[in-house]
């Protein structure tokens, strides 16, 4: 009796198992609150990694996503990425349609198989097998089921319970078995706010999280949504061991494994920079040299191959070709430091215009670019390498103010990077504008830009002159019948201060009805748009970089022309900024238009959202308000 | 003896003027050179190309296509750094495998008054298999700075007879360049120069004899044992050679509101047309357009896909059993295609999966998709045909041949009229096919073995009309409604973009960039029934609409519809402005006064046109007591502008860019 009993037991659970997948591949079945801005439904995904040993790591992951429409066809997540120590073991996938009758399937060698190379990639040795399919009807449902072996270890896959916007979770669950014995760090984030279930220490599951949709000034996905980090604390990538316990060790490990022995310059390299800085005074002085040098010596070139894409070309090789990726030139120049007596840290970082940050309190395999790191007194200064006209130590809009992780003789440490201040982002804009009787003007108009802002306008001194020409017409689009008459610029690297002068005339900028003209006195720095309206914000916003604008105009009207009716001045301050505008008469006819707006960094709740749009709505009001000037009788 | 004097200053003064491009006769005055005095902007200029391809012959493999490239480039700053890169698209289709060889790269920089090299090694070489077809072989040059000057050449050989397209113009300009291309006899080839090019190149064309001696081994028995004999034969024939010599070609430079600059790329189009073998007999691939469409018939994957019905048979006879008029089984028929078989996204002529497969899988490319729809259109006897496209992305197709084209629809030819059916996308309709498929015209390919140039370009102006109403309150808010309607391509665009927004979603599109506004009761009429108009309308509420100085106020009547600026900016044109279609955009405003206030001034009425009647913007403006009127219309009938009417044509938008947000004046009373 028992016997059956048993059996019974052992049969029924696959079984039950099986119907309840079953369920999933009707799209029917999806509860209605998943559906709500959703353009996929992860009806499962199953994550199960088992590490074996320090050097090797076995990922399972069985996934039903259910797509909606076609804006939701990216979230199939059948792709997987593969190089020479990492191996598909068992790759598949099922189609379904959405009363659940199996459609199609596919078969390992069914998914298609290509280079994993990105556009600004010349040459990398990792792939990717995906499933190239073309849905026949909508909502269709996919299963996915794949095994992959990794021979290195040091990177563990995390967990992402929501799968990005317009995608909601019917149930997942992650799941880490370790009879290896070696010790595995997790950090969970967000996990209380989504109601993540925690089972043990390394089994978490999750169900019904609805979509998110995203929201102009939101944080990066990654800062509210829910993520999990893992990883070993005794690695082997590609045949180097390594520990990692903390930043400190685990840089450490970086510093030797990867960088140190890549490092060695030939004699006749070190000879020749150490007589161009012979004549230098100081640590800075020296390291602008050998900046310029390197800027003078090399190009970007992106080759990924080795350990994973994380070891750099050796230094001499970099110096002899003349070219590398981030790591590449990096460890170069530190190399050309190391020559002249000058410290300098290889600093591993997210870059990019978002600002985002290496986790201090969780040490792992994180970034995705390298910048060096020059200590100062009592700072740092930030050397982008890859950039051949980069003024030195100029890190905005790319890696500025964000957590990067540092590595010194010592080990690994984690330092925030230099941010630039609202203040320091300054645009400063002179103009001299006389009207003519008829609305036209002739303008000449003087830009200095700094901080955040020198990085927004120095680039235009790459362009032909016909794309000048072009860029002014459309940075005041608003003003149209537009001429350009000269143009000249000023990069002043030293002081990372960009410089422009323009002349300019328009027909018919003021309009004119019957005996008046209508006049905007705010020519040249006009705040257009506003921020988008949402009836009912979810996410909170933030403002990553502040900025400062002050305008200075004097504008000379008509003759035979009066002032009929003057803006009265506006001034604003709130937790935001400050904004004021003024037009008042210097001489009968000379008016004085004065702007500042200084928008702050900060990080807001989304209950301050209409607030800080309607600040912004004041804003764009006052910048195109107008004047009237009347014909003398 | 003043002959000889002159002679030798004739022959001096060419012997220093004259270039050396033989490789590695680099000068001190190309890496001095700081920019190109004809182009000085250029970032990087290829002082030489010089691109060879002849037919090898051996015994083994016969005719072995070989192209030789030499090319010099001079980099003159670092955003002239790319050019240091050379990346080579090689075919690997199972045993058919392309091989490139003979690399061999220097680059060139002047340091202290001395020329110094560096050679390209296999560290600085690459290669990235692609898929399964192909492969890119790429090498980064060492040592590049501004100034430099790099040198390279290789090979390619290719089982492959046929020739790509060859570039002649790059986006950067080139000093000379020698293009020589020699064909044995027996490869039949049409060439063309891309017509849409403004650069014309001069091609020569000469015929030159060529032997090649054949080696043989022949064994013969004379009874009593076999002899081998060893016999060279000289095998005589005819090359047909082609010469382009060009100096200066000018760099093809990126425009606005150009959707394909490579259509606009001086290159040389080569057609593989037929194969003579030695005793004379002719393998077509295509020469005239009867043979194009006897070859295409002939072809499994084009004609018998059109042949084959049984698969659909049951389907469409029950589809059409209760329905009379031939426009009515067109559009079941359709319909039903559309709703059957979904699009790949895979371009081609030919089917790539089979009807029979595609109509089973409910997937296919374009041809799986419209040659279905063509067989079926005929199995219910109407009288339809392929038609052979080339996408706007593709060139347009230059001679009679099936290589230009890469794209097929369904075609009903009714009376004197042609409608053009594409069921790749579902938000088309009869003749309006998806932009990338209108590129000028189609060549229909009937039955019958005729064929013929049918004009793609949409001849029917695209309607949209906007009705707007607004009430002006006392506190300078405005209420009112919007409906607005939208007919073919206008309509399709508007399905397209909205067919996956939730209701939140169309309301923030239907907000977006119109102030301060607030949109309620939002409805779309006519969704999902492409044979009907589009059409939405919603009440909104405006809140900075209106604009008080002083005692005036202000007001577009165009209200948010308003265009904020000229698009237009750039003075002068080198390419064509195409809209693809003609279109006609009308606003019908009325607006109430707010009590209290009178009109000061009011915008008045207008005409405006372009080239006649290819253009023509009218503004009238009516004040009735507190209502006023307009009615604003632009009706496009040339969508495609010519560069020499560009300064006309800015004009023109200028002009109705001032009258669209031209402003009521009103004043208190």
């Amino acid at each position: 009796m028992t016997k059956t009993y048993r059996l019974f037991f052992v049969l029924v659970f696959p079984l039950i198992c099986l119907s309840q997948e079953k369920n999933l591949f009707t799209s029917s079945t999806i509860p209605t609150i998943l559906l709500e801005n959703a353009n996929a439904v992860v009806r499962l995904d199953e994550i199960h990694i088992e590490v074996k040993s320090y050097n090797k790591m076995v990922y399972t992951n069985t996934r039903i996503v259910t797509i909606l429409n076609s804006s939701g066809n990216s979230k199939v997540g059948t792709s997987m990425g593969y190089d020479e120590n990492v191996a598909i073991k068992k790759m598949e996938a099922k189609i379904y349609n959405s009363s659940g009758e199996e459609i199609k399937k596919f078969r390992k060698n069914d998914f298609e198989d290509v280079s994993a190379v990105d556009g600004g990639t010349l040459y990398s040795d990792s792939r990717v097998k995906y499933m190239r399919y073309t849905p026949t009807d909508y909502p269709y449902t996919v299963f996915f089921e794949t095994e992959v072996e990794y021979n290195s270890t040091g990177f563990v896959p995390g967990w992402r319970p929501v799968d990005g916007y317009y995608t909601s979770t019917e149930n997942t669950s992650y799941k880490i078995s370790n009879p290896s014995g070696i010790e595995i760090k997790t950090k969970t984030t967000n996990f209380e706010a989504f109601g993540i279930e925690k089972l043990d220490d390394f089994t978490y599951k999750a169900t019904h999280l609805a979509a998110l949709k995203p929201e102009s000034y939101s944080p990066e996905f990654v800062q509210f949504a829910p993520l999990l980090k893992a990883t070993l604390t005794k690695f082997e990538m590609e045949g180097v061991n390594g520990s990692n316990t903390d930043w400190s060790d685990f840089g450490k490990w970086m510093n030797e494994a990867l960088v140190l022995d890549t490092q060695v310059l030939p004699d006749p390299v070190k000879n020749e920079i150490n007589s161009l800085t012979a004549e230098a005074q100081t640590d800075i002085e020296k390291a602008k040299i050998v900046y310029q040098y390197v800027q003078n010596k090399t190009r970007y070139i992106s080759v990924q191959v080795g350990i994973g894409g994380w070891k750099p070309m050796l230094a001499s090789d970099v110096h002899r070709l003349g070219y590398g990726d981030c790591k590449g030139l990096t460890n170069y120049t530190k190399a050309l430091l190391n020559a002249v007596g000058v410290a300098s840290y290889y600093t591993v970082i997210y870059g990019g215009p978002d600002i985002r940050h290496i986790d201090p309190s969780f040490s792992s395999i994180q970034g995705n670019h390298v910048i060096l790191c020059l200590p100062t007194e009592d700072d740092y200064l930030w050397l982008e390498c890859t950039s051949q006209t980069s003024p030195f130590g100029y890190n905005a809009n790319f890696t500025d103010d964000r957590e990067a992780l540092i590595l010194t003789p010592e080990g690994g440490k984690i330092v925030r990077t230099k941010a630039y201040t609202a203040t320091e982002n300054l645009l400063d804009t002179k103009a001299n504008i006389i009207l003519t009787e008829d609305g036209h003007i002739e303008a000449k108009i003087h830009m200095k830009s700094h901080g955040t802002q020198y990085g927004h306008h120095e680039g235009i001194q790459m362009k032909s002159l016909k794309d000048q020409t072009l860029y002014y017409k459309d940075y005041w689009s608003y003003i149209n019948n537009m001429d350009i008459l000269s143009m000249a610029h000023n990069n002043d690297k030293d002081a990372i201060m960009f410089d422009e002068n323009i002349e300019l005339t328009a027909k018919k900028y003021a309009s004119q009805t019957g005996d008046r003209l209508l006049l905007s006195p705010n020519l040249f720095n006009v705040m257009s748009s506003v921020p988008t309206r949402y009836r009912d914000r979810k996410l909170p916003f933030e403002i990553e970089r502040g900025f400062y604008d002050k305008d200075d105009y004097e504008i000379s009207i008509p003759e035979n022309f009066e002032v009929e009716a003057l803006q009265e001045d506006t001034h604003i301050k709130n937790q935001f900024g400050t904004y004021s505008y003024s037009i008042t008469q210097k001489t009968e006819n000379t008016l004085v238009f004065k702007r500042t707006f200084l928008l702050n960094k900060g990080a807001y709740a989304k209950e301050d959202y209409e607030d800080f749009r309607d600040f912004w709505l004041e804003v764009v009001k006052q910048d195109k308000s107008r004047i009237i000037l009347i014909k003398k009788s | 003896m003043k002959k000889i004097t002159y002679l030798l200053i004739l022959l001096a003064y060419n012997w220093s003027f004259a270039q050396d491009f033989r490789f590695g006769k680099v000068s001190k005055e190309e890496l001095q050179e700081v920019n190109n005095p004809k182009d000085p902007e250029a970032n990087a200029t290829i002082l030489y190309l010089n691109q060879k391809i002849f037919y090898d012959y051996n015994t083994d493999d016969g005719f072995v296509k070989v192209t030789e490239v030499h090319k010099r480039i001079k980099i003159y700053n670092k955003e002239g750094f790319d050019w240091a890169t050379e990346e080579i698209r090689v075919r690997e289709d199972g045993s058919k495998r392309e091989d490139v060889n003979g690399l061999k790269a220097i680059t060139y920089n002047f340091v202290n008054g001395k020329i110094e090299e560096t050679k390209l090694k296999k560290e600085g070489e690459f290669k990235e298999n692609v898929s399964k077809y192909w492969a890119m072989e790429k090498f980064t040059m060492p040592n590049i700075s501004e100034g430099s000057v790099i040198e390279f050449e290789y090979r390619i050989s290719s089982p492959y007879i046929s020739i790509d397209d060859m570039n002649l113009q790059y986006s950067i300009p080139i000093k000379e360049l020698e293009i020589s291309v020699k064909i044995p006899e027996f490869f039949n080839f049409n060439k063309f120069v891309n017509p849409r090019a403004t650069y014309i190149p001069k091609i020569s064309d000469s015929q030159i004899n060529r032997s090649e001696n054949i080696a043989s081994k022949s064994r013969e028995h004379d009874g009593r044992r076999g002899v081998t004999t060893f016999s060279t034969n000289k095998w005589e024939f005819k090359e047909n050679k082609t010469e382009v010599k060009l100096s200066d070609v000018p760099a093809l430079k990126n425009e606005e509101y150009v959707s394909e600059i490579n259509t606009y790329r001086t290159k040389l189009i080569w057609e593989y047309t037929y194969f003579k073998d030695v005793n004379g007999a002719i393998k077509n691939y295509a020469t005239t357009w009867d043979e194009v469409s006897k070859t295409i018939y002939n072809n499994t994957d084009f004609g018998a896909q059109l042949k084959q019905d049984n698969y659909y048979k049951d389907d469409i006879t029950t589809l059409i059993k209760d329905v009379i008029t031939e426009a009515e089984k067109i559009n079941l028929i359709y319909d039903f295609v559309k709703s059957k078989v979904k699009w790949n996204n895979y371009y081609g002529y030919l089917a790539e999966k089979g009807v029979r497969q595609a109509y089973k899988e409910g997937v296919g490319n374009v041809a799986d998709i419209n040659l279905m729809l063509t067989s079926m259109l005929r199995y219910a006897n109407i009288n339809a045909n392929p038609m052979l496209i080339s996408t706007r992305a593709n060139d347009i197709p230059l001679f009679p041949g099936t290589g230009g084209f890469n794209y097929v629809v369904a075609a009903v030819e009714i009376a004197n009229d042609v409608i053009v059916l594409d069921a790749t996308d579902k938000f088309a309709t009869p003749n309006v096919l998806p932009t990338h498929a209108i590129n000028w015209q189609g060549r229909i390919v009937r039955e019958s073995g005729s064929s013929a140039w049918v004009d793609l370009t949409p001849k029917e102006s695209v309607r949209e009309v906007v009705l707007l109403n607004a009430k002006l309150n006392e506190d300078l808010t405005i209420e009112g409604k919007v409906k607005h309607q939208m007919s073919s391509f206008a309509a399709k665009k508007f399905r397209s973009k909205y067919q996956n927004y939730n209701a939140e979603e169309k309301l923030m599109a239907a907000e977006k960039d119109k102030g301060e506004i607030e949109i309620s009761n939002y409805e779309i009429k006519n969704m999902d029934d492409v044979y009907q108009p589009v059409s939405y309308n919603y009440d909104y509420h405006l809140k900075n609409g209106i604009e008080k100085i002083g005692d005036k106020v202000f007001i577009t009547p165009m209200l948010f519809f308003a265009p904020k600026e000229n698009p237009f900016k750039q003075d002068q044109r080198k390419y064509p402005i195409d809209y693809i279609y003609p279109y006609n955009d009308k606003y019908q405003v009325n607006i109430m006064l707010p009590e209290g206030y009178i009109v000061e001034s009011m915008p008045e009425s207008a005409l405006i046109q372009f080239n006649g009647s290819d253009g023509e913007f009218k503004y009238i403006a009516n004040e009735k007591g507190k209502m006023l009127q307009f009615v604003i219309s632009l009706d496009l009938k040339q969508h495609f502008i010519l560069p020499d009417d560009y300064a006309v044509f800015k004009d023109f938008n200028q002009m109705m860019a001032e009258k669209q947000t031209e402003k009521i004046v009103l004043k208190k009373i």
